[in-house]
């Protein structure tokens, strides 16, 4: 090869600064990273999958989730199929299908509404404790430190006997056990963001603390409540569940898939499927969680990226 | 030393009194009394009741009484429910069950927890790891009964199948007793242990110190186990003690499962029953062991790490 077979061709200082791939917000980063991770994407069409159960699948079956026919105890199989049972029936004869997604249906209310009145409550709290620091923020860890120390069970039932049985009462007695965790977790991460720059700046420009707490901290600490929201939702269940072994959840003839599960192993000896179909629904719900919580921890935090 | 160990108990004690007046005051909150639930007692007899275990005095001195029977003799009074019984005696006669399981139990999660862990973040990124992980969160994402329950489920199965009875469903007693809630009470604990240990490790794994030992030749495993395994468990180390005191002051779901006369099962009922004194007694003993947990960690914070023992010297 000679030299003159070259050719300068110079170079195009606009060219070389263009910026050649759209360009992305946090957020939308977030997705894509999601979207690439298999589990957490077949987690999250479990989840949604299960969710349009809960709310159709009472529906698909004749049956309601609360009718008896002590004729047809106990069926399970191609008997109980061919009479539209699809899950079999119970010690009462109720139909196992509807109850599962009924369950079902109560199970992630109850968990959703629950994390999302500790997860609102605890952002706060631990974004103003986070946020004014000193003796506040010391009275505030302490208030919550005797919270986490006395078993939760008291409250629970302090609450229960106050209100009386029912499934709000379920709802307001986890949410006001479970807030501490999240309140923690927020004030970590105020008392990390409030020493930037933009908090500094929002602050000499006059904004109310109400403000940048609401504006600035509890949206940059999203990606962590998230997490832990996600991984927040088993648990809960776990908690109703819980309850219900006490025989204090939720009451009959309502069903949630813990009620169903301790229902189903008191009765093992008369039919496995009562304990194994709702068992398996309760673990695949708080699997998808749990792995969708881990799938948005790796795409969050950018120490976890390869 | 004399200053710290002062200063600590001064810390215990004082932790100790918070909990036992928040709890007091809470259980009292609720309405109603131990002796509601049972069948309908002539006014006469409960009055006599009341007047027995001192719940006819007003609160504050009932509260004073029991604050100074509890840290001044160490008793923490009668069961209301179980006539006559000593919640000391209760302690004493259920707390070794509920321990020798936690204990076991404890055993079983390091042993395979941690080199699941290591596992997992020495193949990072491979199959391997996943399915590891996939394991630790089918632990974590199972609840405990629904373990026990499908345990006790397939021993039934193979029982009736078979005709041979490999291990009892339930009871106390002997070591084959042991095995069933064993593993139902591990699965949790198994899962979050080798989780930690994963990212611990692969935190350590990335170290220059790492790089060093292995540019200098050092052997493959005495790295992983003198270099990195040592570093890496100190995560571990701080969860192994609210693990202990939870773990040994007994389960609710697996002893009622697999009816094992311990400590955990009388707590809960306990506190439906409103039965004060064992509520009170269970929840001071369980916070001691937290206290006495935490402060071995502690220990065991130097002994595994000598920086911070070091840094501790240099500071006091």
């Amino acid at each position: 090869m000679s030299a003159n077979e070259f050719k300068i061709i110079g170079k195009d200082l606009f060219e070389s600064e263009k910026i050649a791939k759209p360009s992305m917000t946090f957020w939308q980063d977030v997705i894509r990273r999601i979207k690439m991770n298999k589990v957490a994407t077949i987690s999250f069409w479990i989840i949604v999958a299960l969710t349009i159960m809960a709310i159709a699948g009472p529906f698909m079956s004749k049956f309601s989730y609360r009718e008896q026919n002590l004729e047809n105890q106990f069926l399970f199989g191609s008997a109980a199929f061919a009479k539209g049972h699809y899950f079999g029936t119970d010690d009462f004869g109720r139909d196992l299908f509807t109850r599962v997604w009924e369950g079902t249906r109560v199970s992630l209310l109850i968990a959703v509404v629950i994390v999302a009145i500790q997860g609102t409550f605890g952002a706060l709290y631990g974004g103003i404790a986070g946020f004014f620091g000193g003796k506040i923020d010391n009275l505030m860890m302490r208030f919550v430190e005797i919270i986490m120390a006395i078993p939760s069970l008291i409250y629970i039932i302090l609450l229960m006997v106050v209100m009386g049985p029912g499934i709000k009462t379920i709802i307001i007695a986890i949410a006001a056990t479970e807030w501490t965790s999240m309140a923690l977790i927020v004030r970590g991460e105020v008392l990390r963001l409030k020493e930037q720059e933009y908090v500094m700046a929002a602050i000499n420009l006059g904004a109310s603390p109400s403000w940048i707490i609401i504006k600035h901290l509890i949206p940059n600490a999203m990606g962590q409540i998230i997490v832990r929201i996600t991984m927040d939702v088993p648990r809960v269940i776990f908690t109703e569940a819980f309850l219900s072994f006490l025989g204090i959840g939720v009451p009959a003839p309502f069903a949630s898939l813990g009620s169903l599960v301790l229902d189903g192993y008191r009765l093992l000896s008369n039919g496995a499927h009562l304990f194994i179909i709702p068992a398996f629904f309760i673990s695949l719900v708080t699997l998808a969680f749990n792995l969708l919580g881990d799938g948005l921890r790796d795409a969050l935090d950018p120490r976890l990226r390869k | 030393m004399f200053k710290f160990i002062i200063r600590k108990l001064a810390i215990a004690l004082t932790t100790l009194w918070v909990i036992a007046s928040a709890t007091f005051f809470l259980m009292h909150a609720i309405p109603g009394d131990p002796f509601a639930s049972e069948k309908k007692v002539p006014p006469l007899v409960k009055a006599k009741l009341m007047e027995k275990y001192q719940l006819d005095k007003p609160l504050i001195v009932q509260y004073g009484n029991y604050l100074g029977n509890v840290f001044l003799k160490g008793d923490l009074g009668i069961s209301m429910k179980i006539r006559g019984r000593s919640v000391n005696k209760m302690i004493i006669n259920n707390f070794p069950k509920s321990f020798i399981l936690g204990v076991f139990a404890m055993i079983v999660a390091l042993a395979v927890g941690l080199p699941l862990g290591i596992y997992a973040a020495l193949n990072r990124g491979k199959f391997k790891d996943s399915l590891s992980m996939f394991v630790a969160i089918l632990g974590i994402s199972i609840p405990s009964f629904i373990v026990a329950g499908t345990l006790q489920w397939i021993v039934i199965l193979i029982k009736q199948s078979t005709g041979v009875s490999i291990l009892p469903v339930a009871g106390w007693g002997e070591f084959r007793h042991v095995i069933l809630p064993t593993l139902a009470l591990s699965a949790s604990p198994i899962a979050v242990i080798a989780r930690m240990m994963r990212a611990s490790m692969i935190e350590v794994l990335g170290l220059d110190y790492v790089r060093t030992a292995r540019a200098k030749g050092v052997a493959y495993y005495t790295i992983i186990i003198k270099h990195c395994v040592r570093n890496a468990i100190l995560p571990v180390i701080t969860y192994l003690g609210p693990l202990f005191a939870a773990i040994t002051t007994g389960s609710f779901v697996v002893e009622t499962i697999f009816s094992i006369p311990g400590l955990g099962k009388y707590f809960s009922t306990s506190i439906i029953d409103k039965d004060y004194t064992v509520t009170l007694g269970v929840t001071i003993f369980y916070a001691l062991i937290l206290i006495i947990a935490m402060f071995v960690v502690d220990l065991a914070y130097g002994l595994v790490d000598p920086r911070i023992r070091d840094g501790k010297k240099r500071g006091a």
